[in-house]
C-alpha cells in the first residue's frame, strides 16, 4: 500500500511541475517541503525491510528526487532550506551527550579502555599518514595546496577514520534485544570511545582553526565556556520540563536557535555545549528520560529533512572518483580497527575464551558505521575551509553513505551469530 | 536568517499564546483580539515582520495552518449523531438556504450603494455570514438546552459551507460553472479527497508511531493546500473532508492520535489568529465590513437573548467564533485574489469588533 502512495505523491508532484500555475516562490517551497518530507518518510518505511538505517534511506531518497536523477528539487529552495544544518549540528551532540551514563562507563572503564585507547591511536596514526603522503592521490582537490592546509586536512581524516557513533550501535542492539559480554563490552568500547571523540573533536577544531596569534588561553577559555554554557542550559531544560512541560520539541528547537545565535557573542563551541549539556541532564538531573524522549523526537523530524536535503546536495560526480578514496580509506580503517581489538583481547584470552573468540571474530562489524559525529565533521569542514569544503564534506558523507550501508546490517549478523540477540518476530 | 528568526518568533508566541489560553492568565482582554492585534502589529502596516511576500518561508507555515485547522474540525465531526435525527438535517438545510437567501439581498442593497462588488466574494461574505445565524436555538425544544443538538446543528452548517466552497472557489478562477476548467476543478477535488484520506486512513489503521503521524500529517497539510492551490480548489474544505472521512472510518483507531490532535490545536488557532492579524487589509475593508457587521450583530443578539431565555443568563460562551472561521478566511485570502483578501479582511474586522464588545458585555451581565 505504501508503495502506491509513495507514486501517486511523486506523480502529483511530477505533474504539479508541469502545470502553468502562477509563479510563487513561497508556494513553490510549501509544495516542495512537504513532499519532502511525506516522500522521504515512506521511502524509509518502504524499505525498512532491508535493514538499513533510516538516514541513509532519507539521503537515497534525497539523491533520488535531486538534480542528478529526476530533477525534482530547486536549487533556490534546496539553499533556503539550509539552516537545518546547524540545528542538525546541535541535535546530534544533545543526543551523544545524553547518551553518556556516568554509572555505567565507571563499571567498564578497565575493561575496554585498552581496546579504545590503542584503536584510536592506530587508526589516527594510519589515517593521518596515509592522507599526508598519499593525499594527492586520494583527495585531487587538495592538489597544490600548503603543507600546513594538507596537515589539517590529514588530522581531520584522521579523526573522522577514529568517529563511530554509539547511536546506531544502541540501536542494534535494541532491536535485536542483545545481552551478554560482547554487546556489553562492545558498547563500553563506543561509549567511552564516544567520550573522548567528543571532547577531542571541539579541541581539535579549535586548534587548526586557531591563528597562531591566539594563546592556548585562549582556547581553555573557549573550553571553560562551552562547559559553563551547556551547564546553564541544561539547567534551563530542566526549569523548563518541570515548570512548564509544553511542546518541548518545539522548546529544545528554539533553544537550538538560541545557542547558534549567543555563539557570536560568548565565543563557545556548539558541539561541545550541547554535549555537555546532554551529559548535564543524563546524570545530574531527573528529567533524563523525558529529555531523551522529546529529543528524540526532535531529531525524527531534522533528521528527515537534513538528510534529504543531504541527499539532494551530494555532489554526485564527485562521488563518482570519491567512492574508490573513500573505500581504500574505510578499508585501512577496518585493518586497524582490528588490530586494535586483536592485541589486548590476546592478551586477555584465557579469563573469558568464548567472549575472546566472538570479539576477535564478530567485534569488528561494530566500529564499521560512520553517521553521527562524522556528519557533524562534514557539516563543520564546508565552513571551514570554503575553497575545498564541499568537495571534503561530500568525501566525509560518502564513507558515511557506504558505511550506512554495511555496518548496521553486518553487526546485526555478528550479534545474532554471537547468540547475543534474536531476530524481530 | 531573517526568515528563521521570523519562524523562532512565531514559535514563542504561539509557546507563550498557548500557556495564557490554557491557563486563563489573561483575563484583561481576550487572547483571540491579543493574538489579531499582535497579528495586526507584526504585519505590513505597522512593523512588517510578517510580511509573506517578503519572507518566502513563511507560506509553508500558513499552508499548515489552514491544512491542520481544517483537518482538526474535520475530525471531530462524526455521523454517529446525525442519523438520530435525520429532520434535523432538513430544517438546519432550509434555514441555512433562508439566512443565506436573507444576507444576500441585506449585502446586495448595502454594497449596490456603495460601491461594485463582483458577485463571488459577495457569496462568499454570504454563506460565512449566514454561518453564525442563530439557527440552532430555533430548534431547541422545551426549557432545556440540547446540547449534542447544538453541536449537531452547527455540524451540520459546517459540512454545508465546506461544500459550497468547493463548488465556489474553482469560479474564482474559471469564471464560469459551464467551463470545463469549473468541472476538472471539481473532479480533482473528490479524487484528491479521496487519495489523501486513504493515505491518512492506512496511516490511521497500521500506525502506533506518534513521530510517523506527525511526519505524515504535517507533510500532507502542507502538500495538499499548495495542490489544492495550483488545481484551483478549496484548501480548508478538501482538508476538513478528508477529516471527516477518517472520523467517520477510522473507527477506535481514532484515539491513538487523539492526544497528539487535542495538543496541537491551541499552537495552531493562536498561529492562525495571528497570520490572519497580519493578512489583514484596510483598504475598502472598513467599508464591506459594515454590512457584515450589521447582519452579525442582529444575528448573536438574538442568539444571546435566546439563550438568556433557555439558561437564565448571558453567556458570551454561545458566540460561535472559531478557528475554522479563520481556517476557511485564510485558505480564501491565499488565493491572492484582491477583492477575496478585502472580503476576509471585512470579516476579520467586524468579528474583532463584534468579540469585544460581547465579551465585555457577556462578562458584565454574566
Amino acid at each position: 500500500m505504501r508503495i502506491l502512495y509513495l507514486i501517486f505523491i511523486l506523480a502529483l508532484m511530477y505533474f504539479s511541475k508541469n502545470l502553468n500555475w502562477q509563479n510563487n516562490t513561497g508556494m513553490e517551497m510549501s509544495l516542495f517541503f512537504g513532499f519532502m518530507i511525506i516522500g522521504s518518510f515512506y521511502f524509509s518505511k518502504l524499505l525498512s525491510k532491508t535493514n538499513l538505517p533510516k538516514v541513509t534511506l532519507y539521503t537515497i531518497f534525497g539523491i533520488i528526487i535531486g538534480p542528478f536523477v529526476l530533477k525534482m528539487s530547486a536549487p533556490e529552495i534546496v539553499s533556503s532550506l539550509k539552516f537545518i544544518d546547524k540545528f542538525t549540528l546541535i541535535v546530534i551532540a544533545f543526543m551523544a551527550g545524553s547518551e553518556l551514563d556516568l554509572i555505567f562507563m565507571k563499571k567498564e572503564i578497565k575493561q575496554v579502555i585498552s581496546i579504545t585507547f590503542l584503536q584510536i591511536f592506530l587508526i589516527f596514526t594510519a589515517v593521518f599518514l596515509t592522507i599526508l603522503f598519499f593525499g594527492q592521490h586520494l583527495l585531487p582537490f587538495i592538489k597544490n595546496m600548503p603543507k600546513l592546509f594538507v596537515i589539517k586536512i590529514a588530522v581531520i581524516m584522521g579523526l573522522v577514520g577514529i568517529a563511530k557513533s554509539p547511536l546506531t550501535t544502541i540501536a542494534v542492539i535494541d532491536e535485536t534485544n542483545a545481552k551478554g559480554p560482547f554487546t556489553e563490552i562492545l558498547l563500553g568500547i563506543v561509549i567511552i570511545k564516544d567520550v573522548i571523540m567528543l571532547l577531542l573533536f571541539p579541541i581539535t577544531f579549535m586548534l587548526i582553526g586557531t591563528n597562531s596569534s591566539q594563546s592556548p588561553a585562549f582556547i581553555f577559555l573557549e573550553i571553560f565556556v562551552s562547559f559553563i554554557s551547556g551547564i546553564l542550559l541544561g539547567i534551563i531544560i530542566k526549569y523548563y520540563i518541570k515548570k512548564v512541560n509544553l511542546f518541548l520539541p518545539l522548546f529544545l528547537f528554539i533553544i537550538s536557535f538560541f545557542v547558534i545565535e549567543f555563539k557570536g557573542i560568548f565565543h563557545y563551541d556548539l558541539l561541545l555545549t550541547a554535549i555537555v549539556t546532554g551529559f548535564y541532564i543524563k546524570n545530574y538531573t531527573d528529567v533524563s528520560v523525558v529529555f531523551s524522549k522529546n529529543i528524540k523526537s526532535l531529531a525524527f523530524f531534522v533528521f528527515i529533512i537534513f538528510f534529504t536535503i543531504n541527499g539532494i546536495s551530494l555532489d554526485l560526480p564527485i562521488l563518482k572518483y570519491g567512492w574508490l578514496t573513500a573505500i581504500i580509506l574505510l578499508t585501512i580503517i577496518l585493518v586497524f580497527n582490528q588490530l586494535g581489538i586483536y592485541i589486548p583481547v590476546k592478551f586477555n584470552r584465557k579469563k573469558d575464551p568464548k567472549t575472546a573468540y566472538n570479539l576477535i571474530n564478530y567485534a569488528w562489524t561494530a566500529f564499521i558505521n560512520k553517521s553521527g559525529l562524522s556528519i557533524a565533521i562534514a557539516i563543520m569542514v564546508e565552513s571551514f575551509f570554503p575553497s575545498i569544503g564541499v568537495q571534503l564534506k561530500t568525501m566525509i558523507i560518502t564513507m558515511v553513505i557506504i558505511t550506512d550501508f554495511i555496518g548496521p546490517a553486518l553487526f546485526k549478523w555478528a550479534i545474532i551469530r554471537t547468540g547475543e540477540g534474536k531476530l524481530e518476530e | 536568517m531573517t526568515n528563521l528568526y521570523i519562524i523562532i518568533t512565531l514559535l514563542l508566541i504561539a509557546i507563550l499564546g498557548t500557556l495564557l489560553f490554557r491557563k486563563n492568565i489573561f483575563r484583561l482582554f481576550p487572547i483571540e483580539i491579543v493574538m489579531i492585534g499582535f497579528g495586526v502589529l507584526l504585519g505590513p502596516y505597522v512593523l512588517n515582520f510578517l510580511s509573506k511576500t517578503e519572507n518566502i518561508q513563511l507560506e509553508p507555515i500558513i499552508n499548515l495552518l489552514i491544512g491542520a485547522t481544517a483537518l482538526f474540525a474535520g475530525l471531530k465531526l462524526k455521523l454517529k449523531g446525525i442519523t438520530k435525527i435525520k429532520e434535523i438535517f432538513i430544517l438546519a438545510a432550509i434555514f441555512f438556504i433562508s439566512a443565506s437567501a436573507i444576507s444576500l439581498g441585506l449585502f446586495y442593497i448595502t454594497n449596490h450603494f456603495i460601491f461594485k462588488i463582483p458577485p463571488y466574494p459577495l457569496i462568499f461574505l454570504t454563506v460565512l455570514s449566514a454561518s453564525i445565524l442563530p439557527s440552532y436555538y430555533f430548534f431547541s425544544s422545551g426549557k432545556e438546552m440540547h446540547k449534542s443538538l447544538i453541536s449537531i446543528i452547527s455540524n451540520i452548517i459546517l459540512v454545508l459551507i465546506f461544500l459550497i466552497l468547493i463548488i465556489l472557489t474553482p469560479l474564482f478562477k474559471s469564471g464560469s460553472p459551464l467551463s470545463i476548467n469549473y468541472w476538472l476543478s471539481i473532479l480533482f477535488s473528490l479524487i484528491d479527497i479521496l487519495m489523501f484520506s486513504g493515505i491518512m486512513y492506512f496511516l490511521f489503521k497500521n500506525s502506533n508511531d506518534q513521530n510517523e503521524f506527525l511526519v505524515v500529517f504535517f507533510g500532507i497539510a502542507i502538500f495538499n493546500v499548495v495542490i489544492s492551490y495550483i488545481l484551483n480548489i478549496n484548501a480548508a474544505s478538501n482538508m476538513f473532508f478528508i477529516g471527516f472521512i477518517l472520523a467517520n472510518t477510522s473507527g477506535k483507531e481514532y484515539f491513538k492520535f487523539k492526544d497528539i490532535i487535542n495538543s496541537l490545536e491551541h499552537p495552531f488557532y493562536i498561529g492562525l489568529l495571528l497570520f490572519g492579524g497580519s493578512l489583514l487589509t484596510f483598504n475598502h475593508s472598513m467599508i464591506l465590513s459594515l454590512p457584515y457587521l450589521i447582519i452579525h450583530f442582529a444575528s448573536i443578539t438574538i442568539t444571546l437573548f435566546i439563550f438568556k431565555h433557555y439558561v437564565g443568563k448571558f453567556s458570551y460562551g454561545v458566540i460561535p467564533q472559531t478557528g475554522i472561521l479563520y481556517t476557511i478566511l485564510l485558505s480564501m485570502v491565499i488565493i491572492n485574489n484582491s477583492l477575496l483578501t478585502k472580503a476576509a479582511s471585512s470579516v476579520i474586522i467586524a468579528n474583532v469588533v463584534l468579540y469585544t464588545i460581547y465579551y465585555f458585555v457577556g462578562e458584565n451581565k454574566s
